[in-house]
């Protein structure tokens, strides 16, 4: 039997999304985020949702000893969203002193669409805190092909992180910044090379936006 | 273009040599075959990498992972675990790409390896079963439509 709202959201876990379109480095991002999180004892559970008959995420995971929830057979935005909730409820019933409930959706997923899988569980819209990683590899093709992706994705996100800085030229990675600033203006924003580690100013406001 | 061109394609690939080879040297040669099969989906003119990516098990807690979203960009490879020395690799990769049905991308695939290996070296590679090919796109639909996949009858694991 599922707990009342009112049990439910006392203690709940917060939730963070990995967003971002395919190759933008949500995996490494989530890698790195259970690491600081671990650091400081905090509990988590970790959804995946890959497209594919077999995962390569979820196999990583596990092999560096995590255990995970996966969604296969399909995308998260459309065919999988009951399996979502029933995941996240599965979660919020049997989990106890969760802090967080990690998810990564599949690059391929429309974010907007995940939303009423998540608050069907009891979370408000602004409680899930939605980091979006962005490519600036990728600036061409969000300008000229997924730029409602793009701006879909930018307006539900409260963070935005431009990975891969070092491999990017410098142009695009200011172009990269250009398009976040002029969808999103004021939007936190963090410039770093996901698979060397999160910045601490990234760290300080991940964990500062879960206090507000 | 958008999300659902890219279509979903899985290998499953087994590398086999007759002596034990360094975890280094399966890096560099498995990164080269897959930066030789990303150049020739880039040849290709009409496809679009979304994003390859394949995980290559070397132990229980080791692997190699590569990913590769642009032929141009290169491959990112990726080792952890304890240095050691295998004579069988299994790897699994993950494509999505437009316009590229599993049987090309079998055939690019065994192609990038006759010009990544160098036949002295006695490495085979064997691509296992093959999933069935359709060219069909990844559905996505809005909230009031049926779902074309399973006509709202969703499983739940």
């Amino acid at each position: 039997m599922f707990k009342n709202e009112g049990e439910i959201k006392k203690g709940r876990p917060e939730i963070i999304l990995f967003t971002g379109f395919l190759g933008s480095g949500k995996t490494t991002m989530l890698i790195k985020t259970i690491e600081m999180l671990a650091e400081k004892k905090r509990k988590c559970a970790i959804i995946i949702n890959e497209i594919g008959d077999v995962g390569i995420d979820n196999r990583q995971m596990r092999k560096l000893g995590y255990d995970v929830l996966d969604l296969f057979g399909g995308c998260v935005c459309c065919t999988l969203k009951v399996t979502l909730e029933a995941t996240i409820n599965h979660l919020l019933e049997d989990c106890e002193d969760l802090d967080y409930i990690l998810f990564e959706p599949s690059g391929m997923a429309d974010p907007s669409a995940m939303y009423p899988a998540i608050t069907n569980c009891g979370y408000d819209v602004n409680e899930i805190h939605n980091i979006f990683i962005f490519d600036p590899l990728r600036v061409d093709l969000y300008v000229n092909s997924l730029n409602k992706l793009f701006n879909d994705s930018l307006n539900l996100a409260g963070m935005v992180v431009i990975n891969k800085i070092d491999h990017a030229a410098p142009g695009m990675v200011k172009d990269a910044m250009k398009m976040v600033k002029d969808t999103r203006p004021g939007i936190k924003s963090f410039q770093m090379n996901v698979n060397d580690g999160l910045t601490p100013e990234f760290n300080q406001a991940l964990i500062r936006e879960r206090r507000q | 273009m958008y999300q659902k061109d890219f279509i979903p394609i899985v290998l499953k690939v087994k590398f086999k040599s007759e002596e034990p080879i360094a975890i280094e040297k399966w890096k560099q040669l498995i990164g080269d075959l897959f930066l030789g099969y990303a150049q020739r989906i880039t040849e290709k003119g009409d496809c679009f990498i979304g994003h390859i990516k394949a995980l290559a098990d070397i132990s229980e807690f080791s692997y190699i992972k590569f990913s590769c979203i642009n032929a141009l960009a290169g491959v990112n490879s990726e080792f952890h675990g304890e240095l050691q020395s295998n004579c069988k690799i299994n790897m699994v990769i993950n494509s999505l790409v437009t316009n590229m049905s599993n049987h090309e991308s079998r055939k690019l695939l065994n192609q990038s390896w006759l010009l990544t290996i160098n036949q002295e070296e006695n490495i085979k590679m064997q691509i296992e079963d093959e999933t069935p090919d359709t060219l069909e796109e990844h559905h996505h639909h809005h909230e009031n439509e049926p779902c074309p996949i399973c006509e709202n009858k969703h499983h739940i694991h």
